[in-house]
């Protein structure tokens, strides 16, 4: 009882629609946060490196669920607009000192500009007509200007970033917390993809995540009620795009070297997989996909190398076949969701969730 | 029911990963075993890069040859891990997965070397032996084998002028290194400097494997000599549709592989090229050699990933850098220090102090100096004669 409470009277419109509905989900969701606060004094350098990574991830799949998940417009350019805000963060740190508070959100202003326009052709076509045209962007932004526009992307010989310090203050890094260490940027990301993901939540609950979700279901509908859809399928892009450049910004702190390779299509694709996985419209769904996508190669590394090749004969160096097949479990796993649990994660979550409830009762 | 059976399955496996990972990494590192030597490699194992990863599987076997045959370094088993992706987010991953535990490592593409600097350099404190080369991410604790592509650009330049080639075209992909080396070249005035004329650089998709449209391109400026920088079979394959003649094709090393005169035969006749290091067979035919005795005792047992000079090159990785933790070993009294990074930086030391140190696979090659971390400098001319790679002599460009 002290965990699923009974008897709860939603009285208005506001609390039928607050965050949290219940004591407990506010009491889970405190020491959930606290546990991410204290964790990484429990980590390795690697471990500490993917949590930063899968925070990142979180941001850039719940960008990708507010276009593809709330909206229905399809996209394979986040990796593109991933990049655009890389660059963008990665210009202001280093060649204009600025600090990160102002970087990071340029780069997702930026990346909503670019987001805009390339969102532009939703307004005339849909499904994979939109999907081309969102791949002809990727290929624009990924393989010809981030290649080509060298005095700001450095090319393919790629562009450096320095961590810097936050808060910063241009000019003084020293004042402020310096970003090197990855334990610094995994609170940084955190921050960042906690913001992230309430601010989804909360676009999902008003009027424009409605229009949003009404635009998916049926466009024409939606104009017939009033909805603009124009206005409002722009909006979806820019809001997704300004997380795709959030996510770009934080990826160019961490990995410190960007190029354009790694802004790439199979970037593209691994986002979609992410909401895929996690179960496409919802952002708890982005949140499990990217924390399922991030933690899937480096688990089956981990499996492959440490449990199930002590339990194979010696007579093959299974270590050779085991380093190049996390490859081929990716795509692997990825078809087992769409075939079993097309609704992904979220929904296994569900599930678990209600039978965890009831247990050990197997049904009401 | 069926599918609840399997949520409850799925769910129960993902909090078992969930835990396992958690708690699973920091305990293994926990665990290291202090006697125990520990390298990592990391190297395109898939993806368009793999032809060329014999190297690291020549490196992996020579480990095991010593496992097998000399007992470890020393006495001192090794613990060798070889882990796929070099692209950079992938190996940044990786390098964090290792570098706690590992005494030294081969980390393989450039932009890692970039990204991961500092750690290697500074923090970590790692020698690195890397598969690009690239002189330029040359640092304290990062070497590289072989000719640098700066020097290879610059000797195959000269190599045309030589043959009384008077201009050149550049053909070259779109990948990275494909793209910033002719550019690094360029820059860096290479073919000015080897006194020939460069008319155009062509780029074309490295995806893509029709790529004639392009390569006309380069017909058109007409230029004595073709260097391929990069996707060698779409290149030569566009060349031979336009009639452009063998002769007037340069590869570089990375291509001097039997898949295209196999693929081409005589078509390629008079292509030029360069042959870093002997094939296995080639060095199996002096039984003498110190590599060959080596090579001999494993192949009895084990089949190589590939014969080519590739996995000699790995070979040879592994024989610089285990004779460098011997030398540590040694001055430690036979014992891994328990301080990681004093015995990481001895290691470094010893790799710089390899002075005069025989590479064992004969054919004319010098001696290693690693003072200047390149390795050796020197590469055998390849040309393709009856449609066949025909070896010439081994030449030094120190």
């Amino acid at each position: 009882m002290a965990f699923y409470p009974s008897g709860i009277f939603k009285v208005d419109y506001a609390s039928d629609e607050g965050l949290f509905p219940t004591p407990v989900i506010i009491r889970s969701s405190i020491l959930f946060i606290i546990f991410l606060l204290i964790l990484p004094w429990f980590l390795s350098n690697h471990m500490l490196y993917i949590m930063v990574t899968m925070f990142i991830a979180v941001v850039g799949a719940v960008g990708l669920n507010i276009l593809t998940g709330f909206t229905g417009q399809i996209s394979v350019a986040q990796g593109a607009f991933i990049g655009v805000g890389a660059y963008t963060c990665a210009y202001f740190t280093q060649n204009l000192a600025m600090p990160i508070w102002i970087s990071i959100p340029a780069g997702g202003i930026l990346t909503a500009l670019v987001g805009i326009f390339f969102g532009l052709p939703s307004i005339r076509i849909k499904g994979l007509y939109l999907l081309m045209a969102t791949l002809a962007a990727q290929f624009f932004l990924a393989d010809y200007l981030f290649v080509r526009w060298k005095s700001v992307t450095g090319g393919v010989g790629g562009f450096h970033v320095n961590r810097p310090a936050f808060p910063g203050i241009p000019g003084n890094p020293n004042l402020g917390i310096k970003l090197y260490d990855d334990s610094h940027l995994y609170y940084l990301a955190m921050v960042v993809a906690v913001i992230a993901v309430f601010a989804a939540i909360n676009i999902g609950r008003s009027k424009t995540g409605r229009a949003f979700k009404a635009i998916r279901d049926r466009d024409i509908a939606s104009a017939l009620i009033g909805i603009d859809v124009v206005r409002y399928k722009l909006m979806s892009f820019a809001l997704s795009s300004f997380f795709a450049g959030v996510c770009g910004g934080l990826l160019a702190y961490s990995w410190k070297e960007i190029s354009p390779p790694v802004f790439g299509l199979d970037v593209s694709i691994a986002y979609l997989a992410m909401i895929i996985c996690g179960g496409i419209g919802s952002v708890r769904g982005a949140v499990l996909g990217a924390i399922f996508i991030t933690f899937l190669p480096e688990g089956i590394m981990f499996i492959m190398n440490n449990i199930v090749i002590d339990l194979l004969p010696s007579w093959y160096n299974w270590g050779y076949l085991f380093s190049g097949l996390h490859a081929m479990m990716y795509g692997l796993v990825i078809v087992l969701f769409l075939i079993l649990e097309p609704e992904g994660l979220n929904k296994i979550w569900i599930n678990f969730r209600n039978s965890a409830k009831i247990w050990p009762f197997p049904y009401y | 029911m069926k599918r609840t059976v399997f949520f409850k399955k799925m769910a129960g496996a993902v909090a078992l990963l969930a835990v396992v990972l958690c708690i699973g990494f920091p305990t293994c590192n926990a665990q290291a075993d202090q006697e125990t030597v520990k390298i990592a490699v990391t190297c395109s194992l898939t993806g368009p890069h793999a032809a060329v990863a014999g190297f690291c599987y020549g490196e992996m076997d020579y480990y095991t040859y010593l496992n097998e045959f000399k007992g470890g370094i020393l006495g001192h088993p090794i613990d060798s891990t070889l882990y796929d992706g070099a692209e950079t987010p992938k190996e940044l991953a990786t390098y964090r997965a290792f570098s706690s535990k590992v005494h030294s490592m081969s980390l393989y593409s450039t932009m890692a070397n970039k990204a991961l600097t500092k750690e290697i350099n500074e923090i970590d404190k790692i020698s690195s032996i890397t598969g690009g080369m690239d002189e330029r991410i040359i640092a304290p604790y990062v070497f590289m084998v072989g000719p640098s592509y700066q020097t290879q650009f610059y000797v195959s330049f000269k190599r045309m002028v030589e043959n009384g080639g008077k201009t050149l075209v550049i053909g070259h992909g779109n990948y990275e290194w494909m793209v910033d080396m002719p550019e690094d070249a360029i820059a860096k005035k290479l073919p000015e400097k080897a006194g020939i004329k460069l008319l155009g650089v062509v780029e074309h998709q490295s995806t893509s494997s029709e790529i004639t449209a392009e390569v006309a391109r380069i017909k058109r400026l007409n230029p004595d000599y073709i260097w391929v920088w990069g996707d060698a079979v779409s290149t030569v394959a566009a060349a031979i549709r336009l009639g452009i003649p063998g002769k007037k094709l340069f590869l570089n090393h990375w291509y001097t592989l039997p898949v295209l005169t196999k693929k081409f035969g005589k078509k390629i006749d008079g292509m030029m090229g360069w042959l870093m290091l002997p094939s296995v067979d080639m060095v199996l035919k002096d039984p003498e050699l110190r590599v060959s005795k080596e090579l001999n005792a494993f192949l009895a047992k084990h089949k190589p990933y590939t014969r080519n000079w590739t996995y000699i090159r790995g070979w040879l990785i592994g024989t610089l850098r285990t004779l460098a933790i011997e030398r540590a070993l040694q001055k430690n009294g036979n014992k891994i220090p328990a301080d990681i990074k004093k015995f990481r930086t001895q290691i470094r030391d010893e790799l710089e102090n390899i002075k005069g140190f025989d590479l064992g696979i004969g054919h004319g090659f010098e001696t290693v100096d690693y003072s200047d971390h390149m390795g050796w400098g020197g590469m055998m001319p390849a040309v393709v004669k009856d449609g066949k790679w025909e070896i010439g002599k081994y030449q030094s460009f120190n």
